[in-house]
C-alpha cells in the first residue's frame, strides 16, 4: 500500500554509538511505542471522564453505589492520592505526555535529516541503483533519430505536468523531473505541531493566570480573584489589573415573548491611569481585550450585601391590614401602626429543603420558595423574637410576633461576573494548531512523484529508452499517469 | 403558525432510508441488479428530501424571528439529523468512487437508526428552540460541520472495516466472534428501535427508549427481549460463514476494502482535527480556556487519539490488515461515545449555559 514506502524507511537502523545509548535511541524510535502510548493516554484519558475532576468528593456517591458505604472513604483517598481525581495534572499523566513528546521529538531528529537530504538535494540522471528501487520502469525500442525523439521525449513529460531537466550521461540522454518533494515534510510538520501545542499550554501554564471578578453596575475593579494556580506567581487570592476596568451597564435581554436569555451584554470601559482608554459591550461570545488580559461575560447576579426583599406582613388575627415592605439587609424596618421592628440578617431567594430538613440555596433568582432569617425588636430595641422564615414551609414563622411573614421577591443592584485570563501562551498554541492541520493535508493529501526518461542509441539504428518513475504515495494515481506518459511515447 | 414542514419532510426521508435499507439487504441476499437501482434511487430520493427538511428548518427557524433563526445544529434532534445526512452524503459520494453497491446494506441501517431513534425517542424535542447565549457564534457553523463530516467519514470506515474483517474470516476465531457480535448486536439494536416506533407511534405515551423492549415495564417481555438478543447473537455466529459467501459473491477484494477503510479515515482525521482546534477556539472565545478537559473535549482527544493509533499503527507491520480494521472499528464507538454517551451518560457534565 500507499505507505509501505515511508515505514520501510522508518526500519532503518538508527544513529548513536551503541550500547545503552543505542537502546534508548532505539526505543525511542519505535513506532510501537507511539502506538502504545497513543492507546494509553487515550484510555487513561477515559478514566478522567468517568471520575470527577472537579471535586474529589463528588465521586463519593459513586463509589458508595460501588463499593459500599464502609470501603467508599478509602478507595476515595486512593484516588486522590494517585492522582486520579486531579488527573491531568497527575505526575503520571504528565509523565506519558512527556514520553509522548520524547518518542516525538527522537524520531524527527532520527528520521529528519535523511528526508531533508531527500528534499535538498537535485534530482539526477537515472542510475542502475535509482532504477532497482522505482515501482514503474519500462523500456521501449524506436526507431527514428535521436533529436526527433528528443523532443517527443520533452513533450511527454511536460503533457503530466512536469517540467523536465536534460544531462548526457553514461553515452545517454537523460529527462527526469519531479513533483510535491516538500511533501515529505508534511508528517514532520504534523509532529513538530504537536510540540509546538504543548509548549505553548507550558508558557500559558507558567505565565499566565485566569481569574474571576464581579463588578457591581457603575462599580469598577482593579484586580481579580486567581482561580487557578499559576505556577510562577504567588498563589495569593489577588491579581493586580495594573488598571481598573468599570461597569456601566449590565443587561439581560430575554427573546421576546419568552423567560429564555438571548443573551447577556456587560457595557465595560477601562480607565488606564486617569484617563478612560476603551469601552466596548461584551456578550457571551465576545471579550474586550486589554494589554493581553482578556474579560469574558461569564455570570451575573443580585449584589447580596445591598438586596432588598420583598416581605408581605399578615395579621396572624385574619385582620384585613396586609403590607409590603421594602427590606435591605441589616436594616430595621417599622411594622406601620405598630411599635414592631423587623430585620433580615440573612438573605436566601432561591431555596429547597434537603435532607434532614436542610435549606439548600439554589441561585440568586427569586422563583417563590425564598428564605430569610429575620429578627424582631420592640420600640426600645430589645430584640423580643427570632425565626427563619421559609415560604414553603408555614410552621416557619416567628412565634411571639402577631405577624405572618411571606417573602413576596427579591431584588438589588447586578453584578457582571467576568472570567479573566491572561495567557501569553495561546497564540503559540493557534500557530500549533494551524501547523498540525497545514501538516495533515499535505502529509495525506500531497506525495512526492519522480520520473525519468534515458535514451540510449542502439543497433541498426534503434533507440533504446528506458522510462521510470515512483510515488510514495497513491501509487494508483501515479500508474495511470504513468500509463498515459507512455501512451504519449508511443509506447 | 406552526413551523413543523421541516418535520414532514424529515419523515419522508426517514422512511426512504428505511426502504432503502430493506432493498440493500435485498440486493445482498438475491444479487439483482435492478433491486441494487431501487435501493440507490431511494437513498436519493430521501437525501433529497432530508436536505429539504434541513433547508426548511433553517429557513423557518427565521421565520419563527431574526434573532432566533440559526443553523439547525443546535439541539440533539437537528445534530443527529445532520449527523445522518452527512454519512448520506460520503456515502453517495463512496458509492459513486467505488462503483460498488454492497455497501449499503451497512451503511443505511445506520442512518436510519440514527433518524427513527430521534423520530420517536419521547425525551428529544423536534422544535425549534432558540439558541442559549454561549452557542451563538459563528464558530458553531465550521465547528459542527467539520466534526460531523470527520464523524460520517469514520461511520463508513467503520463499515468497511467490518466487511473486511468479514471477508477476511477463515475459520470461527476470536475476530469472528468480534464481528458477528458485531453485527448482532447492530440487529438488536435495530429491532428495538423499531419496535419503539411502532409502539409509540400508536401510543405516543413512552417515555423512554427502548421502553418497548429491555426497559418494559413487564418483567416477561425483558426476559423475551435478553433472550431474543442471545438468540440473534447465536443465529450471527452461526451463519456468520454464509454471510461471508455472501459478500465475497460482490467483488469485494479485501485489498479495496483496506484502501477504503484507510481513505475514509484519512479523510476523516483532518475533517476531526479542525473540529477540535475550531472547538477549542470557541471556548477561547466564550470563556477564556481553549483546553478545559470536560468531558466532551476529553472523548473528542480519545477519539483522535484512537485514529492517530491506527495511522501510525498501519505503517508497523503486524498491525495492517485485521488489526487496523478492529482498531477502526473500536475508534468510531469512541465516536458514538463522543457525540451520544457523553450527552446521555455522563449527565450534567456538558452543559452549554454561560449563566443561570
Amino acid at each position: 500500500m500507499e505507505e509501505r514506502k515511508e515505514g520501510q524507511e522508518s526500519q532503518a537502523p538508527a544513529k548513536g554509538g551503541g550500547g545503552i545509548f543505542k537502546a534508548v535511541w532505539d526505543f525511542f524510535t519505535s513506532l510501537k511505542l507511539t502506538v502504545t502510548l497513543l492507546l494509553i493516554l487515550a484510555l487513561v484519558s477515559v478514566l478522567g471522564t468517568v471520575i470527577d475532576q472537579t471535586d474529589p468528593n463528588k465521586n463519593m456517591q459513586m463509589l458508595v453505589d460501588m463499593f459500599g458505604p464502609a470501603s467508599a472513604p478509602g478507595v476515595l483517598d486512593f484516588l486522590v492520592k494517585t492522582g486520579l481525581t486531579n488527573m491531568y495534572h497527575s505526575w503520571w499523566f504528565v509523565g506519558l505526555l512527556s514520553l509522548l513528546s520524547t518518542n516525538i521529538a527522537i524520531c524527527t531528529l532520527d528520521r529528519f535529516p535523511r528526508v531533508w537530504h531527500m528534499v535538498t538535494r537535485a534530482q539526477g540522471p537515472l542510475t542502475e541503483e535509482t532504477l532497482k528501487t522505482l515501482g514503474m520502469k519500462r523500456e521501449i525500442r524506436v526507431k527514428g533519430g535521436l533529436d526527433g525523439f528528443r523532443e517527443k521525449a520533452k513533450a511527454a513529460i511536460r503533457s503530466a505536468g512536469y517540467s523536465p531537466r536534460e544531462a548526457s550521461e553514461g553515452g545517454a540522454v537523460h529527462y527526469f523531473a519531479e513533483k510535491g518533494k516538500y511533501s515529505r515534510l508534511g508528517v514532520y510538520i504534523t509532529h513538530t505541531s504537536v510540540l509546538v501545542i504543548f509548549v505553548g499550554a507550558l508558557i500559558g501554564s507558567f505565565w499566565g493566570y485566569k481569574g474571576y471578578v464581579q463588578i457591581i453596575e457603575n462599580g469598577s475593579i482593579s484586580a481579580v480573584e486567581l482561580i487557578n494556580k499559576p505556577l510562577l506567581r504567588d498563589v495569593g487570592k489577588e491579581m493586580p489589573l495594573g488598571f481598573r476596568v468599570r461597569c456601566d451597564k449590565f443587561e439581560l435581554k430575554l427573546y421576546e415573548g419568552s423567560r429564555m436569555p438571548s443573551n447577556y451584554l456587560s457595557t465595560l470601559t477601562v480607565i488606564d491611569g486617569e484617563k478612560e482608554v476603551m469601552n466596548k459591550t461584551i456578550r457571551v461570545n465576545d471579550p474586550l481585550e486589554y494589554k493581553s488580559v482578556r474579560f469574558y461575560q461569564s455570570s451575573y447576579g443580585v449584589m447580596p450585601e445591598m438586596a432588598t426583599m420583598v416581605i408581605r406582613v399578615t395579621p396572624k388575627d385574619g385582620g384585613m391590614n396586609i403590607r409590603d415592605y421594602n427590606v435591605k439587609k441589616d436594616e430595621k424596618v417599622k411594622i406601620e401602626g405598630t411599635d414592631l421592628y423587623m430585620e433580615i440578617s440573612q438573605m436566601a431567594p432561591d431555596v429547597v429543603m434537603g435532607p434532614e430538613n436542610k435549606l439548600i440555596a439554589q441561585s440568586d433568582q427569586f422563583k417563590g420558595s425564598g428564605a430569610a432569617f429575620m429578627n424582631f425588636y420592640d420600640g426600645k430595641g430589645n430584640m423580643v423574637d427570632q425565626a427563619m422564615v421559609f415560604n414553603l414551609d408555614p410552621q416557619s414563622q416567628p412565634r411571639n410576633v402577631p405577624y405572618a411573614f411571606t417573602i413576596m421577591n427579591y431584588n438589588g443592584p447586578y453584578y457582571t461576573g467576568l472570567q479573566v485570563t491572561y495567557d501569553p501562551g495561546v497564540w503559540v498554541v493557534w500557530t500549533g494548531c494551524f501547523l498540525m492541520v497545514f501538516g495533515i493535508l499535505v502529509a495525506f493529501f500531497a506525495y512526492h512523484k519522480r520520473v525519468w526518461v534515458r535514451i540510449k542509441e542502439g543497433e541498426k539504428g534503434q533507440l533504446i529508452v528506458t522510462v521510470a518513475g515512483g510515488a510514495n504515495k497513491n501509487r494508483h494515481v501515479f500508474e495511470k499517469e504513468f500509463e498515459r506518459m507512455m501512451e504519449k511515447l508511443g509506447a | 403558525m406552526s413551523f413543523d414542514m421541516n418535520i414532514k419532510f424529515f419523515w419522508i426521508a426517514t422512511f426512504s432510508y428505511l426502504g432503502a435499507m430493506v432493498f440493500y439487504l435485498s440486493y445482498l441476499a438475491f444479487r439483482s441488479k435492478s433491486v441494487a437501482t431501487v435501493a440507490t434511487g431511494l437513498t436519493y430520493f430521501g437525501f433529497l428530501a432530508h436536505t429539504i427538511a434541513i433547508g426548511l428548518r433553517w429557513w423557518e427557524s427565521y421565520q419563527m424571528g431574526q434573532d432566533i433563526g440559526h443553523i439547525p445544529v443546535s439541539n440533539l434532534f437537528e445534530s443527529m439529523s445532520f449527523g445522518a445526512w452527512t454519512i448520506i452524503l460520503i456515502y453517495i459520494l463512496v458509492e459513486l468512487k467505488y462503483k460498488n453497491k454492497s455497501f449499503g446494506a451497512f451503511v443505511m441501517p445506520v442512518a436510519f437508526l440514527a433518524l427513527a431513534y430521534i423520530g420517536v425517542a419521547p425525551n428529544i424535542s423536534k422544535d425549534i428552540e432558540p439558541l442559549v447565549p454561549a452557542l451563538k457564534s459563528y464558530w458553531l457553523h465550521i465547528h459542527v460541520i467539520t466534526s460531523f463530516l470527520g464523524y460520517a467519514a469514520f461511520a463508513i470506515s467503520f463499515g468497511v472495516s467490518l466487511m473486511y474483517l468479514i471477508i477476511n474470516t477463515d475459520e470461527k476465531d476470536a475476530v469472528y466472534g468480534f464481528w458477528t457480535t458485531c453485527v448482532g448486536l447492530i440487529i438488536v439494536v435495530l429491532v428495538a428501535i423499531g419496535v419503539d416506533a411502532v409502539l409509540l407511534g400508536k401510543a405516543g405515551s413512552g417515555k423512554h427508549m427502548l421502553e418497548g423492549t429491555f426497559r418494559n415495564e413487564a418483567p416477561f417481555v425483558r426476559i423475551i427481549s435478553y433472550i431474543g438478543s442471545v438468540a440473534v447473537l447465536a443465529a450471527c455466529w452461526l451463519s456468520g460463514m454464509r454471510i461471508k459467501e455472501r459478500l465475497m459473491s460482490f467483488a469485494n477484494t479485501s485489498e479495496m476494502l483496506d484502501e477504503v477503510g484507510y481513505k475514509t479515515i484519512a479523510i476523516g482525521f483532518p475533517l476531526l482535527t479542525v473540529g477540535i482546534i475550531t472547538g477549542a477556539v470557541w471556548a477561547n472565545a466564550a470563556w477564556g480556556t481553549y483546553w478545559g478537559w470536560d468531558p466532551k473535549e476529553t472523548w473528542s482527544l480519545i477519539t483522535w487519539l484512537m485514529y492517530a493509533a491506527y495511522l501510525h499503527a498501519r505503517f508497523t507491520r503486524g498491525w495492517r490488515g485485521k488489526r487496523a480494521a478492529i482498531l477502526s472499528m473500536v475508534g468510531f464507538l469512541a465516536v458514538i461515545f463522543t457525540y451520544l454517551g457523553v450527552n446521555l451518560l455522563l449527565s450534567g457534565l456538558h452543559s452549554y449555559g454561560a449563566a443561570d
